[in-house]
């Protein structure tokens, strides 16, 4: 078993895994890593399982310290991470010395950097999952998101790739890739042409629940409280009636009321986790086949790794 | 056998529709196929959502299909009711700081505050699904007398097991979370608990009788919960 301490939590650091599948009948949100490529990735770099429990840091990565000798990776975003004062690549798995110090510097690119630790982080299973549930409080470390002086443990077991060269595991694109929203008759025809026909910035009010964009307002969405409640497909693009997009996340809740005009293809939820406030986004329509030849590419990727 | 319409939702979940109007009949279909694709999971389906009206399923479209999950639906829509509904008597202290919008609910529905704890507790309501937070009751249909709009600010923070009105639904916050519906009272017992699996003592389908209980009562009762020896009996 090895450890390491928190010395500060970054902005927003939490332990995730895939997430907390088997319980949305119950209300109970997915929760779970944002970017799954970029954690995966970080997971096969050592070893792991791709299921094993990793750190999500957000925008301003924590500062940690080694209290035992121990591997772990990174992937996901470029947050400037160092260890020991060296520059730390994401896309490559470092050894850390009793004392030594993971630090991040500063963002280049994307948003959320994902850390991996040998053999997983050991926390307990909640629910069948490591995930910190950051809204209901339970989960990860404690219910909550990291905060200076916590010990995480891991179990530091077998790793692989311990020679792996700097690779960009960050799937930043400008161009989201939507299939139709399961309630686009419930829109004036010409709304996706017109959600597609202009460029959007990511809205600082944006957070795991959902990324919200700003842009000229669409007119004509339901409004408030017309439609009966129903599930909610993490990626569902909604248009309320402001008229402005919103993009639910996996802390989405898992019944909503607002209708959706579009759904962002799984492969690129990948993307969608790395988009920082004032970005520009848009949205490129496409067919069900090449929806589904991205994922099966993203995930040959990832077994090129394993 | 009620069917149902298919609504692609993406690449990865489709939504069952099996009516448009909130009936009780639609969403037993709903829950009657989503307590089936819960006791058997076919390979691929990661979740499942019962709503009011609907059932969305999510599944890993790399391992199965939209086609092959509506089919497996479609066998399993012949199946009988998997689980039968379970009813509740839910112990409520109405008013006060336990329901601290019950003056001003009675006020705008100009009736009296006891008047709405009678109407209140005077029939059993059905649970259409769990949602909102975890476990979540979203229960109706409030008579009509007793349609009430949400609060215009939510709350920052409402209290675990604060019995809240909003339209035509009632329900019970399981845990302390924000909050916008209008609090007429409070039950002392605990109804999420992570440690527990599931961690929810209501399900889709049971139904609940509000009934009214004095302040004592509540202390009470709240005492034997921090002890752990309050449950929620099933009654008939």
């Amino acid at each position: 078993m090895a450890r390491v301490k928190v010395v500060s939590p970054g902005l927003l650091t939490s332990v995730q895994d895939r997430g907390r599948y088997g319980y949305e009948h119950l209300g109970i949100m997915v929760s779970g890593v944002l970017d799954d490529f970029a954690a995966t990735w970080a997971n096969q770099l050592l070893g792991n399982l791709p299921g094993a429990a990793v750190l999500e840091a957000t925008l301003l990565g924590p500062t940690l310290e080694a209290l035992d000798p121990g591997f772990i990776s990174l992937a996901g975003a470029d947050l400037g991470a160092t260890v020991d004062g060296t520059p730390w690549q994401p896309g490559t798995v470092r050894h850390l010395e009793p004392g030594s110090r993971v630090q991040f510097s500063g963002r280049r690119r994307g948003a959320r950097a994902y850390i991996g630790f040998a053999g997983g982080i050991d926390v307990p299973e909640v629910l069948g999952s490591r995930s910190t549930d950051l809204v209901a409080g339970f989960g990860g470390l404690h219910g909550r998101r990291l905060a200076a002086g916590d010990v995480l443990e891991y179990a530091d077991g077998s790793v692989r790739n311990i020679e792996a060269a700097a690779v960009d595991t960050c799937l930043a694109r400008d161009a989201v890739r939507i299939l139709p929203g399961m309630r686009i008759d419930r829109f004036p025809e010409g709304t996706l042409q017109a959600l597609v026909a202009q460029d959007y910035t990511v809205s600082a009010h944006s957070d795991r629940v959902g990324l919200r964009l700003q842009g000229v307002p669409l007119s004509g969405a339901p409004p408030r409280g017309d439609a009966v409640s129903e599930g909610m497909a993490i990626g569902s693009v909604q248009l309320p009636p402001e008229g402005e997009p919103l993009i639910l996340l996996k802390s989405r809740g898992t019944i909503g009321g607002y209708s959706t005009i579009a759904h962002v293809i799984t492969a690129d939820l990948a993307a969608l986790a790395q988009f920082v406030p004032g970005d520009r986004v848009s949205f490129e329509v496409v067919e069900l086949p090449e929806a589904l030849d991205a994922l099966r590419r993203q995930r040959a990727l990832l077994e090129t790794l394993a | 056998m009620a069917g149902f319409r298919v609504v692609p939702a993406g690449d990865a979940a489709v939504l069952l529709e099996f009516g448009r109007e909130i009936d009780e009949e639609v969403n037993k279909e709903a829950q009657r196929l989503a307590q089936a694709l819960l006791m058997a999971p076919p390979e691929g389906v990661q979740g499942v959502v019962p709503a009011y009206t609907t059932l969305l399923i999510e599944y890993d479209p790399l391992i199965t299909s939209a086609d092959a999950v509506i089919d497996r639906a479609k066998s399993l829509t012949q199946l009988e009711a998997v689980r039968p509904g379970r009813r509740f008597l839910v112990p409520t202290c109405y008013g006060g700081a336990f329901g601290p919008d019950l003056e001003e609910v009675a006020e705008r529905l100009r009736l009296s505050p006891n008047a709405v704890v009678e109407r209140h507790t005077a029939q059993d309501f059905r649970i259409f699904c769990l949602g909102f937070s975890p476990g979540f009751p979203l229960c109706g249909v409030l008579p009509a007398d007793l349609e009430t709009p949400r609060r215009p600010t939510p709350r920052p923070k409402v209290p675990a097991g604060s019995v809240g009105l909003a339209g035509r639904q009632t329900g019970v916050y399981p845990a302390t979370s924000p909050g916008g519906w209008q609090l007429i009272g409070r039950t002392p017992v605990p109804l999420f608990d992570v440690r527990m699996d599931p961690p929810v003592v209501f399900h889709p389908g049971d139904s609940l009788r509000f009934v009214p209980i004095t302040e004592s009562e509540y202390r009470r009762l709240e005492s034997a919960a921090a002890s752990g020896g309050l449950e929620l009996e099933e009654v008939r």
